[in-house]
């Protein structure tokens, strides 16, 4: 989590479950930061319409990588990855947005395996 | 950025309330009744399963609109309501909910560390608020403290909120008109007529030491330097409390002055007998 109100991070990191460990970003290089935590998903805070650009070079030197960008006040979230995709979350519930993320993330999964 | 944290286990410890107080609304027993009236998604459901394990809470209801949640709230009777609505709706939306159940505590959710944010929210007849920087663990402890009666803010806003009451209470001319005598608010108004020192003693057949001192207690009671300061806070004070003079004293003065030098001629002091 980079950069992500403290509200919604707790949100994040309760309604997480099993799934996965939440690591909030420490002062490092983002690509350190994700490379030390082997994170897969990055969530990052903005009110910028679009992908912030470290996170944009993110996903080209690390393509497995999703980035899920979410506004200061919890109202819009979107996902994006390498293949010039993206999901408009929209106002969402976290329960969603771990569903979507786990969905993509088995849908990659599956590509590879085929 | 934030400092690195390890795993968290899903269950938190984030929701475990301290040990309850008295409280005006709620037992000792008693989990306080929330009521969740908020518009963003994932706050709404976040919130939903987040307090459900917190026991010292019990939601009772909740709504995705301000408008549709207010008749919910009217028949819940919740001990709290958590609000979350556009800054732009906010203050209407408090003013509703506090017409709909003036007893409810109203928490409003994301809402700025600043003055300028909680003032109008505090007017409107919020009890508490959450910034998006305070935590989960803080917005429960919120909750419970406004069921308390009391409020956890910073500082900052602490000081505007006295700020303002010290304010308001000017405007209302509670807090230093009253401290002035009689014989001070009648100085005051004679200041405000443009008379001199001199002339207020002679209006009052007071000596004009006196007339200094009283004017000296006056400035240091308003906290003000000088004397047209205490003319304009006691006039922007909803007007003193001895009311206007029934005529100008400068004309009074005028003319008190000719009674005078014929009052002498006769020995008879002008004040003493009734003017024609």
């Amino acid at each position: 989590m980079v950069a992500v109100p403290r509200l919604v991070g707790d949100i994040v990191r309760h309604g997480s479950g099993r799934e996965g460990t939440v690591v909030s970003a420490g002062c490092g290089t983002l690509e350190a930061e994700v490379d030390q935590a082997r994170a897969n998903v990055v969530l990052v805070g903005s009110d910028e319409p679009t992908i912030p650009e470290p996170c944009r070079a993110l996903l080209k030197t690390r393509p497995h990588i999703k980035v899920v960008v979410i506004g200061a006040d919890a109202r819009h979230a979107t996902l994006y990855e390498r293949r010039r995709r993206r999901h408009e979350l929209a106002d969402v519930s976290p329960y969603r947005l771990f569903a979507t993320i786990q969905e993509v993330l088995e849908n990659e999964a599956s590509a590879w395996r085929a | 950025m934030a400092g690195r944290e390890g795993a968290l286990e899903p269950t938190g410890s984030g929701c475990v309330l301290p040990s309850r107080g008295s409280t005006p609304h709620v037992g000792l027993a008693d989990p306080a009744r929330v009521f969740l009236l908020i518009e963003t998604c994932f706050y709404r459901d976040g919130l939903l399963r987040a307090l459900a394990r917190a026991p010292a809470l019990t939601v009772v209801g909740q709504a995705a609109s301000w408008r549709d949640g207010v008749a919910l709230v009217r028949e819940r009777r919740p001990d709290v309501i958590l609000l979350d609505v556009p800054a732009s709706d906010r203050v209407d939306a408090v003013r509703a909910i506090t017409v709909a159940l003036p007893a409810a505590r109203i928490v409003a959710l994301s809402v700025a560390d600043a003055t300028d944010a909680v003032l109008p929210l505090a007017e409107a007849g919020i009890a508490g608020f959450v910034t998006p920087a305070q935590s989960l663990d803080e917005l429960v402890d919120v909750v419970e403290t406004v069921t308390r009666g009391e409020l956890r803010c910073s500082p900052l806003v602490a000081g505007g909120l006295l700020r303002r009451v010290t304010a308001l209470a000017g405007a209302r001319g509670v807090a230093r008109e009253v401290t002035l005598t009689a014989r001070e608010r009648e100085i005051v108004e004679l200041i405000g007529y443009g008379l001199s020192n001199r002339q207020i003693g002679e209006h009052l057949v007071i000596e004009l030491s006196t007339v200094k001192n009283h004017i000296h207690n006056i400035l240091e009671k308003l906290h003000v330097d000088r004397r047209a300061d205490a003319v304009a806070y006691i006039r922007g004070s909803a007007g003193s409390r001895s009311g206007p003079p029934r005529t100008d004293p400068r004309i009074h003065f005028v003319r008190s002055r000719r009674s005078e030098e014929s009052a002498e001629r006769v020995g008879q002091h002008p004040w003493n007998r009734s003017e024609s």
